[in-house]
């Protein structure tokens, strides 16, 4: 316990420095934001600012999100081994530990990369940010110093705090890890969301002195919700390619069980922080409409508009390719065979909802093509182009999904309990009423103004959320004491794997499209209705741009995960000692 | 062997992402251009060509007045019919109480542009307020930040679609005629054509140590282009109690020069000022 | 059979009731015009 005396001291000294800023006293605030002007805008090497910052905080983003992510599960996976004394989830949870470690040091080398590409590119709009959130920059250091300190902490005591009392040390340390991880991303994110719903300053952008003031924006929370869940989503992706790529290199029937078993779990994690998210995102957007309309319907109904069509095609392979390999997992069991034919009718209302999903408002036609369609929205089609329709569908591709967990999870094990036939019952009874109600709400969106459209939206979301939580609380007593049937890990296609590469690949195209969305609300802003981007980037550029420069980051990206997942593997290999070789 | 599988596979799904992304079409957005007008060469037809295009340009209008619910169609009704039937209004308790016609809809355009809370018409409050508040955003504040000679242009527009006379001063005539505030003093002469003059016509100089005055009520504005910007000027001027300096009164300093100042001659003093070097204004 | 039957319409008919309050409360709460069937005022 030699570094407690240090850290405190170090806590002090940060606190000591930061706490005059963060909303006491504070005279001197400087008065309103610049302007900056063209000659601002530094152009290296004719490289303007935006290719930079965008590609190298995206890059930061990705890492930063799986590197935040996987100790969160790795936590519970732990606790899970200690709560059953299973010796594999302790195994599976220093694994996935290990890729994560290996990213941490790229989080890092980016994170830097990104905050001098900043200041080299937009210094006017980094000096003002840098005045408005003061002494908080001490904080994120220290955040960062403590996130470093203990990640290392939490990986290299794994063996050593192992059994018993120990092991409860080592899941503090767990938890602690967890907590400075959270708390570093929602600082970096009130940045962010101050930039697109400016609080703390007035007007004219004079900060009025308080930091935790100017943290505080409507969007704030909302974005920190939705990036933590996808933050899950996301890191149970990769670690699931991980998991399936491994699988898939090897022939030994051990590693295979132990690959699956890590592949099922990764997709269980992704889909586990999937489930809610819309939900999520519905909130952020709600909160977007109500600190600007004018913003919403940007992001909606405006130039981005088309942008979410893209992102439906991206959540619909999602959850196909996650729905596949769930049904493919119940052939691990004899148990899941019998469900085998309802597979075919949820796999219906997935494809029909993603249809309805990529059906679009409106399409650039011809006008002979308009006047043969008798108006730009098609007669019959039409209808399903607008949200009412879309959040119908998203709501039943959910219940599909959510459906096929509980089917996959129903697939091992036999309930005991008499009044088991009531349970189904009840549970069949909840589908059937909550998919009606999800389709009443569509049609009352359908027929009212617009303004009531996204409140329409709202019995939808919480029948979805309905079943979720009724599903589970009944099944969770349902399957007490239940008869476990044995699975047959390692008994899986090698089609299925590849359901779990497309998860992180599109849930990287996906992450790398809504942060994009996000930031481009600002329309030509830096900070929104206050400081204007003078910058020749501050254009919106068409979908086809975005869309290739979202692959090319998406390929380095990739590109860096997979020598990541080689660095973790070779730390494994060991090279025979010659004279072993030469004795042959 | 594998890893070229996975790895092909991965490009391939990729690959279908961006060909989605780019048969979508294609449209560029660029922030609104800084238009270069000449107000004050603009006839009345030109003014509201402008108005027109400041209603789909940078006023950013067509956001939400089009037929999409969001907002009254104000292009696709009877715009002349709908505000008579809303001034008529009982609910309707605004500064065009009262007025008629075209004057009415003027002064009504405006208020709803300006605190477009006085009245929703109803249908179209922010959910939950019962038509109490409106969704729409000042449109003299960011981010839409209309001049009010854009704001002038936009009623033209908008009176001349509903039908009626248009009232609202060209810009070339003095800006802002308020409806309560009789127009005082320069509306005769032409504008200045030096600073000096403008100094002169405004008398600057009483109260500033401008032109070698000595005055001392107002702060000394020897070298004050070093210290502020053209934008920190211009708000000094227009808004002058703002930010007052150590040591000085506020509300000395009219308060109205924005609507007595041309445009033409707002800028000749805005160059003299931030021409002006330490010691440069004593003689 | 016959039992089955008669459970999951009672089943049925709570779940009726019960999204039926939810979405009344969500309704109303958020001022949307709306009738005893939940359907639009016009």
């Amino acid at each position: 316990m030699r570094w407690r005396p240090l850290l405190l001291a170090l806590g002090t000294v940060a606190l000591t420095v930061a706490l005059p800023d963060l909303g006491l006293g504070a005279e001197d605030t400087g008065g309103p934001a610049p302007t900056p002007t063209a000659a601002d805008y530094p152009r290296i090497a004719g490289v303007t600012g935006r290719p930079v910052v965008w590609a190298l905080a995206q890059m930061h983003l990705f890492l930063a999100a799986f590197v935040l992510a996987v100790p969160m599960f790795v936590v519970a996976i732990e606790l899970t081994g200690v709560l059953t004394g299973d010796d594999r989830y302790d195994r599976m949870a220093h694994e996935f530990m290990k890729i994560s470690m290996a990213a941490y040091a790229f989080t890092a080398l980016t994170g830097g990369a990104l905050a001098l590409a900043l200041f080299v590119f937009y210094p006017v709009l980094m000096g003002y940010l840098l005045r408005v959130f003061d002494g908080q920059v001490l904080i994120y250091a220290l955040l960062f110093i403590l996130e470093s300190f203990f990640l290392y902490l939490y990986y290299y005591t794994w063996n050593a705090l192992r059994y018993g009392d120990r092991k409860w040390i080592h899941l503090s340390i767990g938890v602690l890890l967890n907590a400075v991880g959270t708390t570093l991303m929602f600082v970096a994110n009130s940045w962010a969301t101050f930039m697109m719903a400016p609080s703390g300053v007035d007007e004219v952008g004079t900060p009025l002195g308080s930091v935790w003031a100017a943290m505080q924006g409507p969007l704030w929370n909302p974005l920190n919700l939705h990036r933590f869940l996808a933050n899950i989503a996301y890191g149970g992706a990769i670690v699931g390619a991980y998991a399936a790529y491994r699988f898939l290199a090897t022939d030994r029937p051990e590693e295979r069980a132990h690959y699956d078993w890590m592949g099922y779990t990764a997709n269980f994690i992704a889909i586990l922080g999937f489930l809610p998210l819309p939900f999520a995102g519905y909130w952020l957007m709600a909160e977007i409409y109500a600190y600007s309309q004018q913003m919403g319907i940007t992001a909606m109904g405006g130039v981005l508009a088309w942008l979410f069509i893209i992102q439906a095609v991206l959540i619909g392979s999602i959850l196909l390719a996650a729905n596949y390999y769930l049904w493919c997992g119940l052939m691990r069991t004899e148990g899941g065979r019998r469900f085998v034919p309802w597979v075919k009718y949820i796999a219906v209302v997935l494809v029909a909802g993603f249809l309805v999903w990529v059906t679009p408002r409106t399409l650039i036609l011809t006008p002979q093509e308009v006047l043969a369609m008798g108006g730009t929205g098609h007669p019959l089609l039409g209808p399903l182009g607008i949200m009412p329709a879309k959040n119908t569908a998203v709501n039943l591709m959910l219940l599909a999904t959510f459906l096929s967990f509980q089917l996959f999870r129903r697939a091992s094990r036999t309930p005991t309990v008499p009044w088991a036939w009531i349970g189904n019952c009840v549970i069949a009874a909840l589908y059937l009423v909550a998919a009606i109600n999800i389709v009443a709400a569509g049609i009352y969106g359908y027929i009212t103004p617009t303004v009531y459209k996204v409140g329409a939206s709202v019995p939808q979301v919480v029948s979805t959320l309905s079943v979720i939580v009724f599903v589970l609380l009944i099944e969770a007593f349902m399957y007490r004491g239940a008869v476990a049937r044995p699975i047959a890990w390692g008994r899986m296609s090698s089609r299925s794997q590849y359901a779990l590469f497309v998860l992180p690949v599109a849930f990287t195209w996906l992450m790398a499209l809504m942060g994009y969305i996000r930031s481009s609300i600002r329309t030509y802003w830096h900070v929104y209705t206050i400081m204007k981007d003078r910058s020749p980037d501050a254009y919106i550029p068409t979908i086809g741009e975005v869309g290739n420069y979202i692959t090319v980051i998406t390929l380095v990206f990739m590109a860096v995960i997979v020598f990541i997942f080689w660095l973790s593997q070779i730390g494994e290999t060991r090279q025979a000692a010659p004279a072993a070789e030469t004795g042959r | 062997m594998t890893f070229l599988r996975v790895t092909l596979f991965s490009l391939v799904v990729l690959l279908a992402y961006t060909l989605f992304a780019n048969i979508l079409p294609q449209v560029q957005s660029n922030p609104p251009a800084e238009e270069e007008i000449e107000p004050a060469s603009l006839d009345r037809a030109g003014q509201i060509a402008w108005g027109e295009r400041l209603f789909e340009g940078k006023g950013a209008c067509t956001l939400c007045h089009k037929n999409l619910g969001r907002a009254p169609d104000l292009l696709g009704m009877d715009l002349g019919e709908e505000l008579r039937s809303r001034i008529a209004d009982p609910a309707y308790r605004g500064a065009a109480e009262g007025l008629e016609e075209a004057e009415a809809f003027e002064v009504y355009l405006r208020e709803s542009m300006l605190d477009p809370s006085a009245y929703v018409v109803p249908g179209f409050g922010k959910k939950g307020t019962r038509d109490r508040e409106s969704p729409m955003p000042r449109a003299d504040a960011p981010p839409v930040s209309l001049t009010p000679a854009e704001i002038d242009a936009l009623i033209a527009f908008l009176q001349d679609r509903a039908g009626v006379e248009v009232t609202v001063p060209l810009p070339a005539a003095e800006t802002e005629v308020a409806a309560a505030e009789p127009v005082t003093g320069t509306a005769e002469e032409g504008p200045a054509t030096t600073a000096e003059e403008v100094i002169d016509r405004y008398a600057c100089a009483a109260c500033h140590d401008l032109l070698g005055s000595g005055a001392e009520v107002g702060p000394p504005l020897a070298g004050i282009g070093t210290r502020l910007d053209r934008e920190a000027l211009r708000r000094a001027i227009l808004d002058p109690d703002a930010e007052i300096p150590p040591g000085y009164e506020p509300g000395l300093m009219p308060t109205d020069f924005g609507e007595q100042m041309r445009a033409s001659e707002l800028e000749l003093l805005l160059d003299y000022l931030a021409g002006l070097e330490a010691g440069e204004a004593k003689p | 059979m016959a039992a089955r039957a008669l459970v999951f319409l009672l089943a049925l008919l709570s779940w009726v009731v019960y999204f039926y309050a939810v979405d009344w409360l969500l309704m109303t709460a958020q001022g949307l015009p709306v009738g005893w069937n939940l359907m639009p005022l016009s």
